[in-house]
This record gives structure tokens, C-alpha cells and sequence, in this order.
């Protein structure tokens, strides 16, 4: 037996564990990878590893567990599909955008150019810097937007306020947020320096945000 | 459906039909529920946790790796990293070792869904976790149960590093010895 193999025996049982990180378990797969004898041994401890995680106990699910969990696939199915849509619409917008670009520039120059559809995705923030969301926008300004929340946000309807220096708070339109969930497309004016754009409740309070 | 494996069972939930998906939530829910629950020593914590581990399930049921490991052995590690995440941004450590031990030991087994080769495997390694030094055992459980690293469980043992690394390892060699040797016999 090797020397590396020695090595690589001795932290097998951590590596099986899922113990081993960064450097220390990429030299150990590194090696095991190549030797057959090491490969048996970390095979038959992950095995054992394997079975002792189903050791645990079993418990009885609070009653409606199983409702519950069926009834957030089916949400979050509808809220992929309604994403995708909306996001292939945004990306179609940028398309239609960019095509109207190159059009007006041939007719101005009369040459070959080409404007990328290119998109920006940004977090929504909420308090403590929690990510409640995202903001997808294409470029230019006004900028095609779509602005998903879909965590911690309270049910309810919010206004959308764009800030931006020197332009101001401009309101640009309204979020209905149900179950936890809400989306909102439209145009928003990025011109200016720090841009962002916030949900702010009934109260004026300010619930979360994304920088443009 | 019972009758259908658990990997059958997940391609269905990964080809979005509503009735494996119903079917899989149904087989794992005491075993997931369960682990969360011995975690977390928390039922609402771990009502939380078992939802979420559930849900990543069917969002990433397709990119399971059977050559990784059983269905089972997938699911419970998605909620046992789920659980310890939660118990390391509310609170220092787990339950009481002791507690735990003690329903690792005396636990039924896995349910109707697991073949006869897993829940023998499973009794034998409840049987070798016995034969093991307290000191040994109270170790493996806290690691290769709760997932807990070896800095974690020399705090929770008050002992030094060295010494929970010693004791994790020397019980995995014996188990995996008692294992194979019975493997051997038969």
C-alpha cells in the first residue's frame, strides 16, 4: 500500500461522511479515483454512511402534511410556468427593441449594425437584505421589466416607486400579491444615477427593493 | 403504488404526475418528518424544514443519481442538510445525544416501501451500533445521523477535535467490519 494510500485510508470514513472539505477531499477523490483498492473501501464505508442516515426515527406528520406540501408544488409549478412566460415575453420585447434599434440606425447611416437584447436580473431585497424576489429588465430606458416576489412578502397590494437621481419617486404601477406570490410587468425609466425600484405598502412602508 | 420501487416512484414525481407525486410524499413523509423532528427537537421547526425538504424533492427529482445512493438515502440527506441549517442559525447545538440515541436504537425500522435486503441491512447496523463502546456510538450517531462535522461534535461531547475525529472513524471501521463480515458468513 502506497503512502497516499495510507493517507487517503485514514480520512476514508470522513470522506464516506460527507466530513472532508475543500482541498482535503478533492486530494482524497483525486487519488481514490485512480486506485481500485481505496475505491472498494470508500464504497463500503459510504454504504455503511448511506444506512446510518435511515436510522433516524419516524414520526407521525402533523395532521394536513401532506396536503400542504402537494399544494406548494402545485404553486410553485404555476409560478415556473408563469415565470418562464413572462420571461420569454420580456426577452421578446427586448427582441422587438433591438430590432427597431437596427432598423432606425440603417436608415440613419445606412450600414450594418447589430443592438444586443441583452438582460438584467437583480434581487429584490426585503428587510435584513433577504432576497424576496428578483427584477428582470432589458436594456435601455424605458426598460420592459418583470418583477417577481415570491417569498416573505405579506399578502396585499403594493405601489411600485422608481427612485432615481436626479429623478426623483415616480410611482409606475401596482403589485397584488396572493399567497405568498405576485408579478408585475410593465415599462420603468432607469435614466439617472441610482436607480431602484421599491415596493412600499398601504402604511408607506417600504417592504423591499432592487437596484436598476 | 406501494408496490412500485423507489426509484420508479421518483421518475414519476420527476414526469410531474400528480399521483406518484401524492404517492411519494405519502411513503417518505414519516421517515423525512422524522428525521427533521430529531434534528431540530422542534415539531414546528421541523414541519418547516420536512415541507421544504419535500419540495426540493420534486423541483429536483429529475437529477437524481441512483449510482449516488438509494432514493431514501438521497431524500433524508436533502432534510438532514436542511435541518442542520435551520439548528445553526437558531442555536448552537442539537438535542440531547443521549435522547436521540436511544430512539436511533429503539426505532421500528424503515416502512412497508423498503425491500427486505435494506431493512435487514439496517437491523444488522442497529444491531453493530450496539456492540460499539458508548463513547464510539454517541459519536457515529451525531455525525453519520444528524450530520454533524467533528468540530460540532467535539462541542457537543466536550472534548477535543482529535479525539471526536478518532471516534468517528474507529466506529466507522468497526461497523463497516461487523457489516461485511456478516455479509461474508451468510
Amino acid at each position: 500500500m502506497s503512502r497516499e494510500c495510507t493517507a487517503v485510508r485514514e480520512v476514508a470514513p470522513d470522506l464516506a461522511l460527507g466530513l472532508l472539505d475543500g482541498e482535503a477531499r478533492a486530494n482524497a477523490l483525486e487519488h481514490v479515483h485512480g486506485c481500485p483498492s481505496c475505491q472498494a473501501v470508500v464504497a463500503e464505508l459510504s454504504g455503511v454512511a448511506d444506512l446510518l442516515v435511515q436510522l433516524a426515527p419516524e414520526a407521525d406528520a402533523p395532521p394536513g402534511f401532506e396536503r400542504q406540501v402537494l399544494d406548494a408544488t402545485r404553486r410553485d409549478r404555476r409560478m415556473r410556468r408563469r415565470w418562464i412566460t413572462t420571461v420569454a415575453a420580456v426577452a421578446a420585447a427586448a427582441v422587438i427593441g433591438a430590432v427597431a434599434v437596427v432598423r432606425v440606425v440603417d436608415a440613419g447611416r445606412g450600414q450594418q449594425e447589430s443592438a444586443a437584447a441583452a438582460l438584467h436580473t437583480a434581487p429584490m431585497r426585503g428587510a435584513n437584505d433577504v432576497k424576496v424576489g428578483r427584477v428582470v429588465t432589458t436594456a435601455g430606458s424605458p426598460a420592459q421589466a418583470i418583477i417577481t416576489v415570491d417569498y416573505a412578502v405579506p399578502d396585499g397590494e403594493y405601489d411600485l416607486v422608481v427612485r432615481s437621481t436626479p429623478g426623483g419617486s415616480q410611482t409606475v404601477g401596482a403589485m397584488t400579491v396572493r399567497e405568498g406570490h405576485g408579478t408585475w410587468t410593465g415599462s420603468l425609466s432607469t435614466a439617472g444615477s441610482d436607480a431602484s425600484i421599491t415596493m412600499v405598502d398601504g402604511q408607506g412602508t417600504v417592504v423591499c427593493h432592487a437596484s436598476l | 403504488m406501494w408496490s412500485v420501487s423507489d426509484e420508479s416512484l421518483l421518475a414519476g414525481v420527476a414526469g410531474r404526475d400528480p399521483d406518484a407525486t401524492e404517492a411519494f410524499v405519502a411513503r417518505f413523509q414519516r421517515r423525512v418528518y422524522g428525521l427533521a423532528r430529531s434534528i431540530t427537537g422542534d415539531s414546528v421547526l421541523a414541519e418547516d424544514v420536512a415541507q421544504e425538504a419535500m419540495l426540493r424533492a420534486w423541483r429536483h427529482a429529475s437529477a437524481y443519481d441512483p449510482r449516488r445512493g438509494s432514493v431514501a438515502t438521497w431524500l433524508l440527506t436533502i432534510t438532514r442538510n436542511l435541518a442542520i441549517d435551520q439548528v445553526r442559525v437558531r442555536r448552537p447545538s442539537v438535542g440531547d445525544p443521549d435522547e436521540l440515541l436511544a430512539s436511533v436504537l429503539a426505532a421500528t425500522g424503515p416502512g412497508p416501501a423498503e425491500t427486505a435486503v435494506v431493512t435487514e441491512q439496517i437491523e444488522r447496523l442497529r444491531t453493530a451500533l450496539q456492540g460499539l463502546p458508548p463513547e464510539q456510538r454517541r459519536a457515529i450517531v451525531l455525525a453519520g445521523v444528524l450530520g454533524l462535522s467533528g468540530r460540532e461534535v467535539a462541542e457537543a461531547e466536550e472534548i477535543p477535535l482529535g479525539t471526536a475525529k478518532t471516534r468517528i472513524r474507529t466506529a466507522m471501521l468497526r461497523l463497516r467490519a461487523v457489516l461485511a463480515h456478516e455479509e461474508r458468513a451468510e
